[in-house]
């Protein structure tokens, strides 16, 4: 019986996501320029606005407001009606072309920087992973510029410019332990 | 006054929203059945060996009392024992990376992207991709590619938040069979 052993730690399966609901908010917040969720910095790059100057109303903006600051914003929770209703602000002020745009771009550079085995930061960080932050099982990533990371259960939500630079995702895990 | 008319549109656009739901779309989530989170990149694992692979390949192959197969220790070099063995003695559970991605490309329209990469050359694979519940699949040779990928595009029928899956596996050229830990994306398609 042929029997080959190794001191590498297995790997526990961190995933990684990008929360669309959350990016739909966070376009909105930062197309209105609303003062809202202000520990989750700025859209970078910036999202490309198809009607530029488009001011929220009172109840768009409360509804973008209290998608941002509900609690549960940032745990794999259900779409709620404020969620919903951020879509339907989007759709009012024909804002869904800007925001496909935006999102695929966003959501294509974390394609890529998954895509190649043993180079994305998630893989060259997985043996400290395992070893040291045992209750990350998703990393969902935020696409927010800043060193924003924050850890809500087992997910911790990182900007994408964090997960970009090996060194700095290395920091977040450290500082999420 | 206004404030309250204007709420009641957006009350009204909630609601329109919320009766769009797809029937072919995901059920509704809950903190059981997370969408919100998807898990577009995950592992892949040993589940399988097949010796005649690895015979063919020049790997030699050693049986247990059982009649079990393995890969000899001589056909692994150092990276190869410190990544992947086979079957049963999995050294480290993990012998890729698979993936899948569900694009909203307007007016109902989406694409896909899904595929795998392994850590030794593979030799054949086969594929599975879901978006909605509609199926895709593929399969064949990889003539000891390390990786493999694929999109496909499609239309759904109402607006709504969707689900992409991804399955399959990957025969590696030591005749270890690399299973995808089944990848999911969702994506609100308009």
């Amino acid at each position: 019986m042929v029997k080959v052993s190794t001191s590498i730690a297995p790997f526990k399966g961190v995933t990684v996501s990008t929360p669309t609901e959350l990016w739909a908010a966070l376009f909105l917040r930062d197309l209105w320029q609303l003062d809202v969720a202000p520990n989750i910095p700025r859209c970078d790059p910036a999202p490309a606005f198809a009607m530029p100057g488009s001011l929220a109303t009172e109840a768009e903006a409360l509804t973008v407001s209290e998608v941002l600051e509900l609690e549960s914003v940032l745990t794999p929770l259900a779409p709620s009606a404020g969620l919903r209703g951020v879509f339907a602000a989007i759709e009012l002020h024909s804002q869904v072309d800007g925001w496909r745009l935006w999102r695929d771009r966003s959501k294509r550079e974390v394609q890529r920087l998954c895509q190649t085995l043993d180079s994305s930061p998630q893989w060259l960080c997985r043996d400290e992973l395992a070893a040291h932050s045992p209750r990350i099982t998703h990393v969902a990533i935020v696409p927010v510029a800043g060193d924003y990371s924050e850890m809500r259960a087992t997910t911790m939500y990182v900007a994408l410019g964090i997960f970009r630079e090996v060194e700095s995702f290395r920091a977040a895990l450290r500082a999420n332990q | 006054m206004r404030r309250r008319s204007v709420a009641a549109i957006v009350v009204t656009l909630i609601f329109v929203y919320a009766s769009a739901a797809p029937s072919a779309a995901a059920a509704e989530p809950s903190p059981d059945n997370p969408q919100l989170v998807g898990a577009a990149v995950v592992p892949m694992t040993a589940v399988g060996f097949d010796p005649a692979v690895a015979i063919s390949n020049g790997y030699a192959v050693v049986y247990d009392h059982n009649g079990k197969a393995a890969l000899s220790n001589a056909s692994l070099n150092g990276a190869q024992s410190g990544a992947i063995a086979a079957p049963q003695d999995v050294v480290n559970g993990n012998c890729g990376n698979s993936w899948v991605w569900l694009y909203d490309v307007g007016r109902l329209k989406y694409r896909v992207d899904t595929g795998f990469s392994v850590v030794m050359s593979a030799v054949h694979y086969s594929w599975k991709a879901t978006v909605g519940g509609y199926p895709y699949t593929w399969s064949g040779g990889l003539a000891f590619r390390y990786s493999w990928q694929a999109s496909a595009t499609g239309t759904v029928s109402i607006a709504g938040y969707y689900l992409a899956y991804a399955y399959g596996s990957a025969t590696l050229s030591n005749g270890v069979i690399c299973k995808s830990l089944d990848p999911e994306d969702g994506e609100s398609l308009y």
